[in-house]
């Protein structure tokens, strides 16, 4: 699935990111079968963002898909971006896209694999990070480092 | 801090609620969660960790809260535990500990004890050699028990089961045993009578009632025996001998197969879970006579077993018969013959508790056996209608005397010199001559007049060494006998 919209799923990289894709897909699949006559792509124009609609028409040309198999193959997209692994982020100030970038890369290249980030604001962390991945919670925090010495 | 962020720093584990359906809830994540772990879940309910699958986790719960799918949940690390403390005796509880008798809170300190404990091994283990009493003759007599032993009370509803657990637990309070009574599914009018009964007893103070009604959640009643034992355990391990009565497990394995089957385990046969052996064999090892710091204290199990039409062939039935040590069969035909209570002393048996036997008890008992067989093997021959030879006809008679002095009501209690005495003087030939009814009428004034005392003699008897010395006894007691039944 990856090698057909690789470069739109290199651009999911947090939830709020794999929702709009979601709502892509859905719209696609809302008008594929009306006015078959006109190509997907076509339909699509100014719906979508460019880059979907791009690899919708690409599809229409490489793979000569029908409209059933249109139909199918949206569902198992879906499918696959929900089974793409959460890393859930609990850190203490709002992240600017270059940091969320870096992070992005960070857990690709520790962890082998494509992950979505779903990332939660809490100031009273002070710093570092709370994480959740896979059922394991972990408290970076510099909060809970504070309250270590306290103790 | 909330207990739910407290384990979660704990452990370090969290999981998401994906499904609910009624009390078994399917959890994803908790990547190292163990079976019979207790999870918590963010409102604070309580659930066991029943089946384990590659990606989710299965919990049952005790409908304390209405959980919702997404609602995370944190692993404890610890298996599910229940507060348990002295307060407890006297008390009717739910299988969670929680007071249902209206007498409000318990109070006082508590010891939270896992429900799901190892049983003791073999080395802790002494062999079984204290006799228990449970005060009903032919039991004591012919299925005897011992201190730490594991009996199981078979046979069909309503043929006096209970009231003979009734009998032994009122018998065993008055020696100092902590009982605890496990019903398993029942109705509120069965429970209000054992505690009336027991009440009226005057022991009820020491006696602890945890009940699940079958109008409850499977899970609680599927934990109640393992709360009853746990909480025996407690008591033993306070330096006290437990009676824990699990009435009754086949409703339990039915309460086990109900939730298996709903957590999609495999069905076996009669559609109940492989493991339905190792549950309930896991539960009644945990009873037994062992050593500890205050010396030999025991747990003696009496799980009941209910049956159909006097089927003891049934699955659960032979299960729990192959872990226990011996069973206790009550028998509907002789219920409806009018024997009370109506126990089959040839399809019963008891593997230990001959052990636990005076030498002078076990000749009575040889005696009584031997001619219980042979007024059976009368019985078939009178059945044809012939003219019997005199000694058939007083191996009938004394037969007939026999099954007169087994039969007890639910009032009364039997001590070992007065059984051993009324037996003595069966087989003395007291009884030789008598109607059945009058001889029925002179064992209830004998007993009567024991209670009031006025046979303290009797107490001699503990001290004797062999039948001979009985029958002795019992000729030199005979005139006291006479003269106290004339004057009636």
């Amino acid at each position: 699935m990856e090698k057909f919209f690789e470069n739109l799923i290199d651009k999911i990289i947090t939830k709020e990111d794999l929702v709009f894709v979601l709502e892509q897909i859905e719209i696609a699949k809302d008008l594929l079968f009306q006015q078959p006559e006109i190509l997907l792509s076509e339909k699509l124009k100014g719906r979508v963002i460019e880059s979907f609609r791009k690899e919708i028409e690409r599809l229409e040309k490489e793979e000569y898909f029908s409209l059933a198999e249109f139909s199918e193959f949206f569902t198992q997209f879906k499918d696959f971006l929900l089974k793409i692994p959460t890393v859930k982020l609990e850190i203490a100030f709002d992240p600017s896209e270059d940091f969320i970038l870096k992070i992005n890369e960070w857990f690709k290249k520790n962890l082998g694999k494509k992950v979505i980030l779903d990332i939660f604001v809490n100031p009273k962390i002070v710093g570092g990070a709370k994480i959740e991945y896979q059922g394991k919670w972990k408290d970076y925090s510099l909060a809970k480092k504070i309250e270590k010495i306290y103790e | 801090m909330n207990e739910f962020q407290e384990y979660l720093e704990k452990t370090e584990e969290i999981g998401k609620i994906t499904k609910v359906s009624n009390f078994l809830l399917e959890v994803s994540g908790l990547p190292t969660l163990k079976l019979n772990e207790m999870v918590i879940s963010e409102s604070g309910a309580k659930g066991i960790a029943f089946s384990l699958e590659r990606d989710i986790a299965k919990v049952l719960t005790f409908g304390e809260k209405l959980l919702k799918p997404g609602e995370f949940v944190v692993r404890t690390g610890e298996t599910f535990k229940i507060p348990v403390s002295e307060k407890l005796l006297g008390r009717i509880l739910n299988p969670l500990l929680k007071p249902i008798d209206d007498l409000g809170p318990i109070l006082g300190e508590k010891k939270y004890l896992e429900v799901y404990r190892e049983a003791p091994g073999i080395i802790r283990r002494k062999i079984i050699k204290r006799p228990f009493e449970t005060g009903v003759v032919i039991v004591d007599f012919l299925v005897p028990i011992g201190h730490g032993q594991r009996e199981l009370v078979i046979g069909d509803a309503k043929t006096g089961k209970t009231t003979f657990l009734l009998q032994t637990m009122v018998n065993q309070a008055k020696e100092g045993t902590v009982c605890v009574y496990v019903g398993i599914g029942k109705e509120t009018s069965a429970i209000k009578f054992v505690e009336e009964y027991l009440k009226n007893k005057n022991v009820f103070e020491k006696v602890i009632i945890i009940v699940s009604f079958a109008r409850d959640s499977p899970v609680l009643n599927y934990l109640a025996p393992f709360s009853g034992i746990t909480v025996g355990e407690y008591f033993r391990d306070r330096g006290h001998n437990v009676l824990v009565i699990f009435d009754d497990l086949t409703s339990h394995a039915k309460f086990y197969r109900e939730i298996s089957l709903l957590a999609k385990k495999i069905p076996g046969r009669s559609c109940y879970p492989s493991d339905i052996f190792h549950v309930q064999a896991h539960l009644l090892e945990r009873a037994g006579n062992i050593e500890n710091e205050f010396g030999e204290v025991s747990i003696t199990a009496l799980p009941v077993a209910e049956t159909l039409e006097n089927d003891i062939s049934g699955y659960i039935q032979t299960n729990l018969m192959a872990m226990t040590d011996g069973h206790i069969f009550f028998d509907s035909d002789e219920f409806k013959k009018g024997k009370r209570p109506a126990i089959n002393p040839f399809l019963s048996v008891s593997r230990v508790g001959n052990q636990t036997k005076t030498k002078i008890e076990r000749e009575m008992v040889d005696l009584i056996r031997k001619t219980l067989i042979e007024y059976q093997k009368a019985l078939a021959v009178a059945q044809f209608g012939v003219e019997l030879p005199l000694s058939t006809k007083k191996t009938l008679e004394t037969g007939k005397k026999i099954e007169i002095l087994f039969d007890q009501d639910s009032e009364t209690l039997i001590p070992y010199s007065l059984r051993l005495f009324l037996f003595g003087l069966l087989f003395s030939g007291f009884f030789d001559g008598k109607p059945e009814n009058l001889v029925r009428v002179e064992k209830e004034e004998i007993i009567k007049n024991y209670k009031e005392g006025k046979l303290k003699e009797l107490e001699e008897i503990k001290m004797m060494g062999s039948l001979k010395e009985l029958k002795s006894f019992v000729e030199i007691m005979m005139p006291k006998i006479k003269k106290l039944l004339h004057s009636f």
